[in-house]
């Protein structure tokens, strides 16, 4: 089998073995050992370890930073398997448990007893603590094909990032299941939760306050069958960095991050084989589509709870595709004026929608020509002066672009660099070397505005390319 | 092996403990009283007082929050046990689980804190808030909080509360450079000025922002939704979107009231005339919901919710959007209009019901009409009068059929009616009013009679009051100004008449009472003649004081 193969089917099994671990943990927490669900909990877990054994031979999973590791492969997270995911880090970092080695052989009566002892451990303890009586306990149960370590050495400051990053992934996947909450409720016909829209919002503004960099990296993730519910996430994220560069206030923010997060709630009432189609859209087709703005008032209209009606939503709603000149789409009857809000949203959609490949998009544009498309291209509608102020945002090189320097290197985009008056110096990640090998992710981090001794600059971008081209995913140096 | 965590000192933990006692005891006296209270107040005070000793033993105060009890350092502090309004409860079931205070909260920010949890505990369980959410608008400084959130799959995570960061609008550096230049400050470092790129936002662009972010606040957002609505009524041909917007519309329409929108609800009646007018090929069915839409505006629930505002905001005096909304009524909001102008003490509101009900009528008197042979209401009162305030003459007899209503203000109402009426019907019925047993209704129809001259029947009644016998308590006032409208009707007749009373012949002769002889005197006043006069001077030395003040003060008036 070829390395590639070998690596998904790892990945795969991987996934699937970290899901089932944490599935057993999860139902011995709740039930009695002889209780059905666990029963069946176990047999899964039983049943995956098999699978990876006979893939691998023996199982190493590492946490590192915020990544994990099976042996050397690493793990992608996806959103549909995230909170499994970080329940099973939880789980571990906890304990202090930084390693944890399966071998061939393990029994699902030594499964079992590991994870009752995890969950047995006192919850007052240190994890390093909490570590040590694990050790003791594993031995004096003799579980010999289960063990663990407490993993490499890792700084303080290096935990602290990690721990920020963690922070605002959950705050990601909790906007993104909070929108597919919404979206799938008004599909449904059900009233959504407002309660939890707020939560998520405020969270999200809290998060792009506290660590704007840490969450709008995550932006890259772009997940092709959650795109309706990522891209709202995305707009929020950008709109509020945004707003906060343009000195909006935290309620004010909110108010924009709301109105983001629902700017494309019309959608859920096109019809799923017009929103998922692969080939270019029918003009009928199309047409319908251009009604999603529309359907969207319609919707929060409906949603509104007493006067609970934030009304900046609907027009943004609304809006968003109108363009500066109101000869977007819908077309205006009434005298309008293009809400500030709604032109806020309106780029922060172009910007994502663009950037992401979706069922008709195959080929989407990098970041840096998005950007630059829109602030020379006014028949594109954009406010010009928000335009410009994205581009102050997120750099004339975005993070997540790739791109090719001087040293003939390929990189990431990760971040403005440390002089924030060279949009065109960012932080970047190294993803191949010079002879084009590929380097293990997340790669070298390189802040291009630094200079050597002599003054002059070690790396400069010359080109944009396309991640694909060199088979790199742009998030797995994010996520 | 690390230490286990080391309990504190008990002192320590008393310190403690009188603070969040104070504090929950604090929590229910900012639940009960009012700010000016002293209650409310002594218990603000209390807790500042505890705070001091607190911060004498521990920088920062950090609160571990379980269902029943609030621990620190590992130590209950507090034990609500199990109580559902204990504070431990109230900010445990919303996910606060760590509560971090830092010395000056107790100046302001611990009492909106407790009024918060006030606030969550009273929110219905499908409310859009909870404490986590009104806490999160606070933007506290000194307190800040970790709280579980849910993430799916039965995990939680904590989460801290965001520190809040001062956010800098855009240009501030800059305005303090220019400040400083401008101030001729010498602390400004000499730098040159380079922006070697043109994605930085210039003054203008940063002016434009500004004053793009205030207008957005500023301008009315809900007229622009509103608007949104309309133009998707217009534009969209589907009959089922068309439904689903008149219906929307038709549930907006009381919250719009309730909030004082007057004007956005006149503009949406408006709108939809238009629509109704410009959209060829409007089904039937549309056609009729927009109309019944608008009737929508004229249905008692409405109405009583715009009443209800109008009450409350305090009306301004020509207040465009509300005259605007009151002229959209049709006339079935009549009945209703009418109650309310029968039960309101503002004026501002009568004057402007008053107007709206003139309006109405004018447009279907016929609505009036039901209104005044209905059964007694609210509404008939303002409904005589404006009866009369338009001089609807065709109604005047069932305004008569009111003078035997049992209610004496609805009575009082018909004969001003009457009064302002004047029609020789209205009169001769004014004259049945003059026996009415209330006064007021009696003086109103005599005045009315006398000044309309009345009519033969008024002689009659008049003199039956007079000298009949009857029920009716006629205090003084009212029997002097009955013998002067008797004189002014009767004329040169009621001088023999007077003359009887004054000075009664025949053998079982018996004089009148003191003060219905006075009476006389001031009827014989109203005549005017010489033989009046020289019978009132005969009366100057009346033994009778009230007599002889009587005719002392009429003569004084009376020139020979």
């Amino acid at each position: 089998m070829s390395g590639d193969v070998d690596e998904a089917l790892v990945r795969q099994a991987g996934r699937a073995l970290l899901l089932s671990i944490h599935g057993s943990a999860r139902a011995l927490k709740l039930y009695p050992v002889e209780n059905a669900a666990v029963q069946r909990a176990l047999d899964d877990l039983v049943a995956n370890t098999v699978a990876i054994l006979a893939l691998e031979g023996g199982v190493e999973i590492r946490l590192s930073g915020e990544f994990i590791f099976i042996n050397q492969t690493r793990l992608r997270l996806g959103l549909d398997n995230f909170a499994a995911f970080s329940g099973f880090v939880t789980m571990l970092r906890d304990c202090g448990v930084g390693v944890l080695r399966v071998e061939d052989g393990v029994t699902r009566r030594e499964w079992q007893a590991f994870l009752s002892l995890i969950h047995e451990l006192p919850a007052d303890l240190l994890p390093e603590d909490r570590f040590e009586r694990l050790q003791a306990r594993l031995a004096q149960a003799e579980l010999v094909h289960l063990d663990v370590d407490v993993g490499g050495e890792h700084d303080a400051r290096d935990e602290e990032g990690d721990e920020a990053l963690e922070r605002a992934k959950r705050t990601y996947a909790h906007g993104v299941a909070t929108a597919r909450d919404v979206v799938n409720g008004v599909r449904m016909g059900r009233a959504p939760n407002t309660r939890r829209l707020k939560r998520a919002v405020q969270l999200l503004v809290d998060q792009v306050l506290e660590n704007e960099l840490s969450i709008t990296g995550l932006t890259t993730l772009r997940d092709y069958d959650e795109y309706t519910f990522t891209h709202s996430v995305n707009v929020c994220i950008f709109a509020v960095a945004l707003g906060r560069r343009l000195g909006l206030q935290r309620r004010q923010l909110y108010d924009l991050g709301l109105a983001a997060l629902l700017h494309d709630i019309g959608k859920a009432r096109i019809e799923l084989e017009i929103l998922n189609k692969t080939s270019a859209l029918e003009d009928t087709e199309w047409k319908r589509m251009q009604a999603h703005p529309w359907l969207g008032t319609l919707t929060l209209f409906q949603m509104r709870e007493g006067e609970d009606l934030a009304y900046r939503s609907i027009l943004a709603a609304h809006e968003h595709h109108m363009k500066v000149d109101l000869t977007g789409y819908p077309r205006p009857v009434r005298p309008r004026r293009l809400g500030f809000y709604s032109r806020l949203v309106a780029v922060a959609d172009g910007y994502d929608a663009a950037t992401t490949r979706r069922s008709y998009q195959d080929d989407p544009w990098e970041p840096a020509q998005v950007l630059r498309e829109m602030w020379l291209n006014p028949h594109r509608g954009y406010d010009p002066v928000l335009v410009k102020a994205l581009i102050n945002l997120l750099g004339m090189y975005p993070v997540g672009t790739a791109v090719i320097l001087d040293t003939f290197e390929v990189a990431i985009v990760a971040g403005p660099g440390t002089d924030n008056t060279q949009l065109h110096r960012p932080l970047v990640r190294i993803a191949l070397d010079a002879t084009g090998a590929r380097l293990p992710a997340p790669g070298e981090l390189v802040d291009l505005c630094q200079t050597t001794p002599a003054g002059e600059y070690g790396r400069t971008i010359v080109k944009v390319t396309s991640p694909d081209r060199y088979g790199l995913v742009v998030s797995d140096f994010f996520v | 092996m690390t230490a286990p965590r080391l309990a504190p000192p008990a002192a320590d933990v008393k310190v403690v403990e009188e603070l969040l006692r104070s504090l929950d005891k604090g929590t229910r006296a900012l639940q009960m009283y009012l700010p000016n209270n002293p209650v409310y107040q002594r218990a603000v005070e209390q807790m500042g007082e505890a705070f001091a000793p607190v911060w004498g033993i521990t920088g920062q105060l950090i609160l571990d929050i379980e269902e029943s009890d609030i621990l620190w350092e590992g130590t209950s502090v507090l034990s609500t046990g199990g109580r559902g309004d204990g504070l431990a409860w109230q900010l445990y079931k919303d996910g606060l689980r760590r509560l971090t205070l830092t010395p000056g909260v107790e100046s302001e920010e611990i009492v909106r804190f407790l009024e918060v949890v006030n606030r969550a505990r009273r929110l219905a369980a499908d409310a859009s808030d909870d404490l986590l959410t009104l806490l999160w608008e606070q933007e506290f400084v000194l307190i800040s909080y970790a709280f579980v959130e849910a993430l799916g799959d039965g995990i939680e995570f904590l989460q801290e509360s965001a520190v809040r960061e001062q956010v800098v609008p855009p240009g501030a550096a800059r305005d303090e450079v220019a400040t400083a230049r401008s101030s001729g400050d010498t602390g400004l470092a000499e730098i040159d000025e380079e922006d070697s790129t043109p994605y930085f936002l210039d003054d203008a662009e940063i002016r434009f922002i500004r004053g793009e972010l205030d207008e957005e606040y500023r301008r009315d957002i809900r007229l622009a939704a509103i608007d949104a609505l309309l133009d998707i009524l217009e534009t969209v041909a589907d009959p089922a979107v068309r439904r689903e917007v008149v219906g929307l519309l038709e549930q907006v329409l009381p919250a719009l009231l309730a909030t004082g929108g007057f004007g956005t609800v006149a503009h949406i009646l408006r709108e939809m005339r238009v629509i109704n007018a410009r959209v060829p090929g409007l089904d039937q069915e549309l056609h009729q919901a927009i109309l019944s839409f608008e009737d929508r505006l004229s249905e008692p629930d409405i109405l009583e919710q715009l009443f209800r505002v109008l009450e409350d905001g305090g009306v301004r005096e020509g207040d465009a959007d509300v005259g605007a909304v009151l002229r959209e009524l049709k006339p079935a909001a009549l009945p209703t209009v009418l109650a309310h102008l029968g039960r309101t003490l503002d004026p501002a509101v009568r004057r402007l019901l008053g107007t709206s009900v003139d309006d109405l009528v004018r447009n279907d008197p016929q609505r009036l009409e039901a209104v005044l042979d209905g059964p007694p209401s609210d509404a008939l009162e303002p409904a005589l009068q404006a009866v009369a305030r338009l001089r609807l003459q065709s109604l005047v007899p069932r305004v008569i059929a009111h003078l035997q209503s049992p209610q004496d203000a609805v009575r009082v109402a018909a004969v001003q009616a009457l009064a302002e009426l004047a029609t020789p019907t209205a009169i001769t019925a004014l004259e049945g009013a003059l026996h009415d047993p209330e006064r007021t209704v009696r003086q109103m129809a005599l005045q009315a009679v006398l000044a309309r001259g009345g009519s033969g029947g008024a002689q009659g009644k008049i003199e039956h009051l007079i000298f009949g016998t009857h029920e009716l308590d006629l205090e003084r006032s009212e029997r002097r100004a009955l013998f002067e409208a008797f004189a002014q009707v009767a004329g040169a007749e009621a001088l023999p008449r007077m003359q009887s009373l004054l000075e009664p012949k025949g053998l079982f002769r018996r004089s009148a009472p003191a003060e219905v002889r006075a009476c006389a005197i001031y009827a014989l006043a109203r005549l005017r003649t010489f033989e009046a006069r020289m019978l009132v001077d005969r009366f100057t030395a009346d033994k009778e004081p009230v007599v002889r003040a009587a005719a002392n003060t009429v003569l004084r008036d009376w020139a020979p």
